[in-house]
């Protein structure tokens, strides 16, 4: 590892170890959606030495996002690039490469190359349902969060071993575009980095079959545990793929 | 027989946070949502609304006519679309 390593990542080597922070800085992560989630997640990412974060949107920066998507600065600039500009100057020792594009089934072969491990950071559940699809698919952990006013929900998802997003969310709902107070989308985004951290570096136990609630308004942290559905038309009587079991024993 | 009932977020004010159901033996998923008082938070008519989802003992249920043991434990979660 490189002396400049060495100091910048000094207060979290001692709980990785060095070859935890190698995996990290060996790692990609795709971050779909540079919003509220994606601003929060991607900040610590980032920060903690993830090599390749290649992170997706296609929207512009609107002066209402600013009050909880962090990453950005100016409105009317891609909101790619402006994350990209941002992530780039919070850790210069990194890649990183935001990537102008709608998220759909036939861009997901092109997104996922060299990923290991996938943020679900949107604001709608067709696109969430995409991520999940290409994620048993490739044998990729998802780590799903979503919020809303003070509320927030998030869950790993590990193909073959955990419940999917449609074992638990079997139709999408309806579209909307709630109210959301910023700091909800740093509690829910940075639970988000840290299932990536772990799950990268193998530490720890991950938020795997239970989905955890954040309650705001009372400061309450619930968790429901939940459990895979044979019967689902996504994940249903799929075998954990080698990939998979690769990450899930690191 | 015994069934909880636990609300999570918004719907927590509504329904209220961790309720202890009793309700009779051979009851269906139905009865025990419609025994709530403010049993149209979770239900349009018949069907469970589309921004709500109610899981028993984990597993995501669609169908109301699902069927309820005792010690069963429902929770009912309402949608967090945003990101």
């Amino acid at each position: 590892m490189l002396s400049e390593d060495m100091r910048r990542y000094a207060r979290q080597i001692p709980l990785l170890g060095i070859e935890g922070q190698e995996r990290l800085k060996g790692s990609g992560v795709l971050i779909a959606g540079a919003g509220g989630l994606g601003s929060a997640s991607s900040c610590y990412l980032a920060a903690a030495g993830v090599g390749h974060i290649r992170i997706a949107d296609s929207d512009a920066v609107e002066i209402s996002n600013l009050n909880r998507q962090i990453l950005h600065r100016i409105p009317g600039i891609r909101k790619a690039i402006s994350a990209e500009d941002t992530l780039c100057s919070l850790n210069p020792t990194i890649e990183v490469e935001g990537v102008d594009i709608c998220i759909s089934e036939s861009s997901m072969d092109d997104l996922l190359s060299g990923i290991d491990l996938i943020v679900d950071a949107t604001d709608s559940f067709e696109v969430r349902y995409i991520l999940n699809s290409a994620a048993l698919e490739h044998g990729l952990p998802l780590i799903h969060g979503a919020v809303s006013g003070f509320d927030g929900q998030v869950t790993t998802i590990i193909p073959g071993r955990t419940a999917c997003l449609r074992c638990v969310f079997p139709r999408p709902p309806p579209r909307d575009a709630p109210p959301v107070i910023g700091a909800t989308c740093g509690i829910i985004g940075s639970i988000q980095a840290m299932e990536a951290i772990k799950m990268l570096t193998g530490l720890g136990e991950p938020l795997a079959n239970r989905l955890l609630i954040w309650d705001g308004r009372c400061a309450q942290m619930d968790e429901i545990s939940i459990e895979r559905n044979e019967r689902c038309p996504d994940c249903g009587g799929r075998s954990i793929s080698d990939d998979a079991r690769s990450m899930i024993s690191r | 027989m015994r069934i909880r009932l636990r609300s999570f977020g918004s719907l927590r004010r509504d329904l209220g946070r961790d309720l202890m159901l009793e309700i009779d033996e051979g009851s269906l998923l139905r009865d025990a949502l419609l025994s709530l008082p403010r049993h149209e938070r979770l239900l349009d008519g018949l069907k469970i609304r589309d921004d709500v989802y109610v899981l028993v003992n984990g597993r995501s249920v669609s169908d109301i006519s699902t069927p309820l043991k005792d010690g069963d434990e429902i929770s009912i979660v309402p949608a967090i679309i945003g990101g």
